[in-house]
């Protein structure tokens, strides 16, 4: 999902990175000072996970984990993806920092709107249950919404928004499961270990 | 009540399913065709002869196939020509006239906002260029002194070489000849010899990070984590 330099045009790279100024001012303004250690363990989560391939079948994949940040952190992902895809720019040229708005706000943006999902799930059905479900919707959609936001940006290059889409689609449906998984098992972990870091019942 | 009894089945299908993803995960996996799913698409391009070979590869070790190269002129930016990698993610193409003098730039497109660049200097492409017409030209030549030494009744098998080189002495014209041939001979070689270790060179260029960097970013996480409880702890 790293759209690389020199595929969109400098009006939509701007906006990409007003976006992400916008959602990490929000994000930093939000984080107190006791979650600032698990937004930089998320980051580096964040930051690792997307870096190890595993091979599955013919095709390698990787994590994403945007969703996850977005269920556990709210408004805080925006700093830890900022940060760490700040790094895969620097150390690996994954991306690249021209186009660090864009990719950010793509990814981070779309892990807020599945943690607030997430959210009203899980005060829609207070159950276990219901929060199992609500996690795996969670981490499933930030992945979904991340591939939308990106065919969105691509659509104003020359490549059009329907291919964008559907190929990002096609390659990621894997992913999306994998990643409401593993968000529904780190919630449930999470919810018996330290349930305060929810925020299921706050906002 | 009805909704009621209905209700906890629904929980139990859902469940179910949810214990069939993993395995519904390696079933799409292996269906599908390779994706696309990398971090970064990368272009390497090397000499062959006549032509520019071009290779593109995603980081995972997928090959590009028919991504859309697009060749320019690297001085003056125009487009030269176009066209799709195999399913080897190879793209081969004649060295266009105007590469010859202003070096080329080759641009891959493989999808999903990957796109990659590689430039190749006027030198690199000359080299092979200018020796490839003087061998042509010089072939006739060769020829013609090689079937008038087989003519003279002087040559004789044994004396191949010395004979060569008596010839050559006396004619300038064949001298140049030799050496142009052997010149291309001697590309041809480096080429084929070549060719595989220019190609590990650029793989090494983007090598996979290792652990050496993934601890590093960690390390950089962590330190940016500890900077920003410090300042907050010196606030109160």
């Amino acid at each position: 999902m790293h759209i690389a330099e020199g595929v969109l045009s400098p009006a939509v790279l701007a906006t990409g990175y007003a976006l992400t100024a916008a959602g990490t001012a929000i994000g930093l303004r939000r984080l107190d000072y006791d979650k600032l250690m698990t937004v930089a363990i998320l980051a580096a989560a964040f930051f690792v996970g997307s870096l190890i391939h595993v091979p599955i079948g013919l095709t390698s994949a990787h994590l994403i984990l945007n969703g996850l940040l977005g269920v556990l952190l709210g408004w805080a992902a925006f700093p830890a993806i900022l940060a760490a895809l700040a790094l895969q720019a620097l150390l690996f040229q994954f991306g690249g920092l021209v186009v660090l708005g864009v990719n950010t706000f793509t990814m981070a943006f779309s892990g807020v709107v599945a943690g607030a999902i997430f959210r009203g799930l899980c005060r829609l059905w207070p159950t276990p249950t219901g929060r199992k479900a609500a996690a795996f919707c969670g981490g499933a959609l930030g992945v979904l919404g991340a591939g939308l936001l990106t065919a969105a940006a691509l659509a104003f290059s020359d490549e059009g928004f329907a291919t964008a889409a559907r190929l990002l689609f096609l390659a990621h449906l894997p992913i999306m499961l994998a990643e409401g998984l593993i968000t529904m098992l780190t919630v449930g972990f999470i919810s018996r270990v330290r349930p305060e870091l929810l925020h299921i019942g706050a906002a | 009540m009805l909704s009621l009894s209905a209700r906890p089945r629904t929980f139990g299908s859902r469940m179910a399913h949810l214990a069939a993803l993993p395995l519904l995960v390696l079933l799409l996996t292996l269906c599908m065709p390779p994706a696309a799913q990398a971090h970064r698409v990368n272009i390497f391009a090397w000499t062959e002869g006549p032509q520019v070979v071009a290779e593109c590869g995603f980081n995972g070790g997928n090959k590009v196939r028919q991504g859309l190269i697009t060749v320019f002129d690297a001085a003056t930016g125009a487009k030269l020509l176009e066209g799709r990698t195999d399913d080897k993610g190879i793209f081969r193409f004649d060295i266009p006239a105007e590469a010859r003098a202003h070096g080329l730039r080759l641009r891959i497109k493989a999808g999903e906002g990957h796109q990659n660049e590689w430039s190749m200097g006027a030198s690199e492409l000359t080299s092979d260029s200018t020796t490839a017409p003087t061998a042509k030209e010089t072939a006739a030549p060769a020829t013609a002194a090689g079937s008038a030494a087989n003519t003279s009744p002087s040559s004789a098998a044994s004396a191949a070489a010395p004979a060569a080189s008596g010839a050559a002495a006396s004619a300038p014209n064949a001298v140049c000849v030799g050496s142009g041939e052997v010149r291309a001979i001697v590309n041809e070689a480096l080429d084929a010899k070549l060719g595989p270790i220019r190609r590990e060179l650029a793989e090494m260029r983007v090598a996979e990070p290792g652990f050496r960097e993934i601890f590093g970013g960690i390390g950089w996480l962590v330190g940016l984590a500890g900077l920003g409880l410090y300042f907050k702890g010196r606030r109160g």
